[in-house]
């Protein structure tokens, strides 16, 4: 391992996460036809970009980009770097052809989700930081159980 | 998935997570390339047997009480989130060539994730009393496996 992350890059990612989720749910409304999913996935882009500014916010807060705000053992950064950097390994094209394959996408995205902020919470130190960024991961893990279910019944 | 949730079988479930993940590590030792990787992935079986020990052990140490149905809101979010999870069979069997390093450690990534996405969910169910700590800790090895994998995967390039 050569490189670790500081705070706001680990910040960033976090973003552009949110970013790409909320896209990515967008895309899926445009393409599906019928209206009480298309519903449904817009409002979850919507809480995505609620988190997009939840996070923006701490990370200005917690001043995650001063350089002197680290990760004492940096166990934690060794962690998120490793998700990031094998990003690559997992590329695929998302299929957005039915319900069920946006669905199946949708559960692998907000599950990284929530092992990424994992790693986030061990990283701040602040106890009302790590608080917040429980609160983003219980939201991901309504999302996952959210999905499944529906997945469940197409 | 006949399943009336209570505390007692989703301790059994994270037990059989932890019995396939280290089954699938000795069956991907076998084909491993070279002795360092046969060693790693060794070591990670032994990591995940002491895993599904922990969980056998907090399984011995809940009353009757903690079994019942009902010790603890089916329609509770986090129960539900489990649920979805166990349904999906995230922990799923799927052909993999274990002959292929790369896809032995992408499988084993997208396991190792699966498992701490679960972990998380069942820490938020289980009393401190109940061994809220010691999920805790595992979790903290998976992810300290999630780091170990993927350099590995790095490397390969």
């Amino acid at each position: 391992m050569t490189q670790i992350f500081n705070a706001g890059e680990v910040f960033e990612m976090a973003i552009k996460m949110e970013k790409n989720g909320a896209a990515f749910y967008r895309q899926a409304a445009e393409a599906i036809k019928k209206d009480e999913h298309k519903r449904l996935l817009l409002s979850l882009a919507e809480m995505e970009v609620d988190h997009e500014k939840t996070f923006n916010g701490l990370r200005q807060e917690l001043g995650a980009d001063n350089p002197d705000y680290f990760d004492p053992d940096g166990e934690a950064a060794a962690y998120l770097k490793s998700i990031v950097d094998t990003e690559v390994f997992f590329k695929r094209d998302i299929d957005l052809s039915s319900m069920k394959t946006i669905l199946r996408e949708a559960i692998m995205a907000e599950k990284d989700s929530v092992v990424f902020y994992l790693g986030i919470k061990a990283m701040v130190p602040d106890e009302n930081g790590k608080k917040k960024v429980e609160a983003i991961i219980k939201e991901e893990m309504g999302h996952i159980r959210l999905l499944s279910e529906l997945l469940k019944e197409c | 998935m006949g399943f009336d949730f209570n505390i007692d079988e989703i301790l059994a479930m994270a037990e059989e997570i932890e019995r396939n993940g280290a089954a699938f590590y000795r069956s991907a030792a076998r084909g491993a390339p070279d002795e360092a990787t046969r060693n790693m992935l060794e070591e990670l079986a032994r990591m995940e047997d002491q895993h599904e020990k922990t969980f056998t052990g907090l399984r011995a140490e809940l009353s009757e009480n903690d079994k019942k149905p009902g010790a603890f809101d089916p329609e509770d979010e986090t129960a539900r989130y489990l649920k979805a999870l166990a349904d999906r069979r995230v922990f799923h069997d799927k052909a993999i060539d274990l002959n292929s390093l790369e896809d032995v450690l992408k499988e084993a990534i997208v396991t190792e994730k699966d498992s701490i996405a679960f972990y998380v969910g069942m820490r938020e169910l289980v009393a401190v009393g109940l061994g809220k700590n010691k999920i805790s800790a595992i979790i903290k090895e998976e992810m300290n496996h999630l780091v170990l994998l993927t350099d590995k995967l790095e490397q390969l390039g």
